[in-house]
């Protein structure tokens, strides 16, 4: 009986400490849209950095946090929370809308070729979907797949053979992208440039040579770490060193 | 007389071996006269070691030079030798008065020695001079001594001579707190005859200066000095030289110059400038009526007097309809005028990137004008452009695709207000969506095979299974119960063929008392079996040749307690 009354009382804690951490983010949450109604975009992008201290976040969130950064001119913050508003929503419109208006303030453009349109339609396909909702597209055709075996099983209906024929090519396109997209997703991690000028080094230290010079709110891909410095690879392909203080990753 | 004894004994030391003698060619001098310090050493066997003092009311313009002598004489058939060695400084008097040069300290054979100050008297130039009139001199004069800060102030140093000037060689101060530019230096002296101080000079303009003083308050301008050399007159009618008579180098100096520089008021209106002079702006344009894409030249042109280096324009901001290059600058100076300025001209490349009308606004140039001391403000005209749509334009050479350039200009959208879904951030791939579908997929496919599997199954021991339930039905069965005699004997019958047929397997409809018994004998490992075969032979004469008997509620609870005792004991 006691034991039980002990387990009770844990429960009844947890379930508390659990609202009340709820009901404290929301309010901070709340705190920050409030303040950016009111123009005080410093207060909103502390609220919202609050939060995402905690370990939580939401496309929302990072979402009205770019609004916020863009209206305090922040470009560099703007660019880095609509991309990671985009990394688990990739289809939020306003975000993809409002980061190509954040990037026409960025100064560094690059211009790559445009890639075959095949390539560019598997392209936009994969990236329409963050890699476990791939997960689920799969296990969800493999579902299907299940279902349609078994039901060919006990009737031997011709009708539904043609059905696993169209099936099986989805579930290995699904497959394929979702091992693509996950590869993608571990293989490196992206950041943006987070000062106005940054010179980018051949060697982790000081000393090194300056390669050349990259600006706030450019996107990086992220090769390797060394102590307080960064290996960044830019989309061209070039690559060079900066101090980690200048760049922020997304999450 | 007395007191010339009495400085020479001070200024000389003398001890047993040799002599240090410290003295000035001269103790009465003018303002920008120099005078030489020498210190001379006799029969010394080292060489001294002198550090000169800090000097307050002189500046040291050269030195030390060195000059030594060997003096060996025989008297009485004795030999004496004396060794000299000298050290001379050029100084200037950097202010009038009574100047002192300090007491020096020199080392020589491992020994000290201090010798005195010597006073100099320091007469200021002009026409108020008293004793010997100088024969040449320096004098620097500024045309303003309380300018503003960054307004030009024209230093001129004129050289005075009534002797004859064979060369001449000067070292500009270093003019802290101006900005400076060099305004006529000369190569040659054109000399003029002029009044000065009551007397007739010959006067040759030798350098002109631009000063613009970046700082306001008190600021000095240090003398400048300069080696002047004197041809000394011809003496005698046999004194020729080739190279004409010889000349003698002399060290003067300028008088130091104080200005007192007024800082810039302020404006009212905030629109302020480090501009002072006058000057005018005005501006064009290549071309009003492009194509979108096309480069049109855009001039501003600012000319004018004053420090031309802080007109600046360069950073001014066009509408964000043009792409802007960085600006070519050109600057022309006046080098024949003694006003510092000129035109400095700002050529941008604009290229307008949107169709339609773009309106290049006025700029406007603020400055102090000193002459009448005021701020100003000019203006450029503004220009208006019209640019006619570039059809071929698909990227534009900027970078901007054709969907960014529609954006330019336009705001992001509204915050999102709706309640946030959270979720912990870094999560992994698999989440619980996955998880279900795994499992069904999982379920699904193992569906047919576990049905098949769970059908054998029960197929395999559906003999079992109806072996166990053969006492439930049985039971069951006597459970029933009937109030007349032949109808519970039925039953007591239906009861055990129907035991035997679930625990066998057969199926029969009915048994012969001796069949049962039978079957029972040949699996139940008991004699209590044999208390039914009394029960099913009464109830045979009772089912087919209707008796009285009392015992038939007896007979069927004794069914149930025997078949209870074979079941257990069945093998």
């Amino acid at each position: 009986m006691k034991i039980g009354y002990r387990i009770v009382l844990i429960i009844l804690f947890l379930s508390v400490v659990l609202l009340a951490e709820q009901i404290g983010t929301s309010l901070t949450y709340k705190n920050g849209i409030d303040a950016y109604r009111k123009g005080q975009y410093e207060l909103a992008i502390q609220e919202f950095e609050t939060i995402l201290s905690n370990d939580l976040e939401s496309s929302e969130i990072y979402y009205n946090l770019g609004n916020a950064f863009y209206r305090s001119g922040n470009i560099a913050g703007a660019v880095w929370a609509y991309e990671s508003c985009l990394k688990i929503y990739p289809t939020h419109n306003n975000a993809n809308y409002n980061i190509k208006i954040a990037n026409l303030n960025v100064v560094d453009k690059m211009d790559l070729p445009e890639p075959p349109f095949y390539l560019k339609w598997y392209l936009s396909v994969k990236k329409r979907f963050i890699p476990s909702t791939w997960i689920n597209i799969s296990l969800f055709t493999l579902l299907l797949n299940a279902t349609l075996i078994g039901i060919i099983r006990m009737t031997s209906l011709s009708i539904l053979g043609m059905l696993q024929g169209i099936i099986i090519p989805v579930l290995l396109g699904s497959l394929f992208l979702t091992l693509h997209s996950a590869w993608t997703e571990n293989s490196y991690d992206l950041g943006i440039i987070y000062a106005t000028d940054v010179e980018v080094r051949s060697e982790p230290n000081v000393y090194s040579i300056r390669l050349f010079e990259v600006h706030e709110g450019l996107k990086v891909a992220v090769n390797q770490r060394k102590n307080e410095w960064i290996e960044i690879e830019l989309l061209d392909g070039k690559t060079g060193w900066i101090e980690n203080k200048h760049i922020r990753l997304i999450q | 007389m007395i007191r010339i004894v009495i400085i020479f004994l001070l200024t000389t030391l003398i001890w047993a071996d040799g002599t240090i003698k410290v003295d000035v060619d001269r103790r009465r001098i003018n303002e920008g006269d120099s005078v030489l310090l020498t210190i001379t050493a006799s029969n010394m066997s080292e060489d001294p070691v002198i550090n000169l003092p800090k000097m307050v009311d002189f500046k040291v313009v050269s030195g030390p030079s060195q000059s030594s002598s060997t003096n060996v004489q025989f008297i009485n058939g004795k030999m004496t030798k004396k060794n000299t060695i000298a050290y001379t400084w050029t100084l200037i008097p950097i202010k009038t008065g009574q100047l002192s040069v300090p007491a020096l300290k020199i080392k020589t054979d491992k020994r000290f020695f201090t010798s005195s100050p010597i006073t100099i008297i320091v007469s200021k130039r002009g026409p108020s001079q008293t004793g010997i009139k100088p024969q040449f001199f320096i004098e620097a004069d500024v045309d303003n001594r309380k300018p503003y800060r960054g307004q030009q102030v024209t230093l001129s140093y004129i050289l005075y001579t009534q002797v004859d000037v064979s060369s001449f060689d000067d070292e500009l101060p270093k003019f802290r707190g101006f900005w400076t530019e060099e305004l006529f230096a000369a190569k040659n002296l054109q000399l003029m005859e002029v009044q000065k101080n009551d007397s007739k000079y010959y006067a040759a303009t030798i350098k002109k200066m631009a000063l613009f003083p970046t700082q306001s308050g008190k600021l000095i301008i240090d003398p400048l000095t300069a080696v002047i050399g004197i041809r000394d007159k011809q003496q005698r009618w046999n004194d020729f030289s080739l190279f004409g008579p010889p000349s003698k180098k002399y060290t003067i100096a300028t008088n130091r110059i104080e200005l007192n520089v007024q800082p810039i008021p302020n404006r009212t209106t905030g629109k302020v400038s480090a501009i002072v002079g006058n000057w005018n702006i005005r501006s064009s344009i290549s071309t009003t009526n492009l194509i979108q894409d096309e480069a049109v030249t855009f001039q501003i042109k600012i000319n004018g007097t004053g420090n031309i280096q802080t007109v600046d324009l360069s950073n001014i901001s066009f509408p964000n309809e043009l792409e802007v290059f960085e600006p070519k600058i050109q600057t022309k100076g006046n080098p024949l005028r003694d006003k510092i300025g000129g035109e400095k001209t700002f050529e941008w490349v604009l290229i307008p990137r949107y169709p339609g009308v773009i309106i290049i606004p006025e700029f406007q140039l603020n400055y102090f004008d000193t002459d009448k001391q005021l701020w100003l403000t000019k203006s450029t005209m503004p220009h208006r452009l019209k640019a006619s749509p570039n059809e071929k334009a698909a990227i534009s050479p900027i970078g901007l695709s054709k969907e960014e350039v529609t954006l330019v200009g336009k705001d992001i959208r509204f915050i999102d207000e709706s309640a946030p879904k959270w979720r912990k951030k870094n999560r992994g791939l698999i989440t619980r969506t996955s998880l279900t579908l795994l499992f069904l997929s999982a379920m699904i496919f193992a569906f047919p095979r576990v049905h098949h599997y769970s059908r054998q199954r029960m197929d395999k021991t559906a003999g079992g299974r109806q072996a166990k339930q053969a006492l439930k039905f049985a039971t069951k069965i006597l459970k029933t119960g009937s109030e007349s005699q032949e109808k519970t004997y039925t039953e007591i019958f239906k009861a055990v063929t129907t035991y035997i047929n679930m625990k066998t397997g057969a199926s029969r409809v009915e048994y012969s008392t001796d069949e049962i018994m039978k079957i029972l004998g040949m699996h139940v490992q008991s004699d209590k079996f044999y208390e039914i075969e009394d029960i099913l032979y009464r109830g045979e004469t009772i089912r087919f040749s209707p008796v009285s008997s009392k015992g038939i509620h007896a007979d069927n609870l004794k069914v149930i307690t025997l078949l209870k005792q074979i079941d257990e004991n069945w093998v």
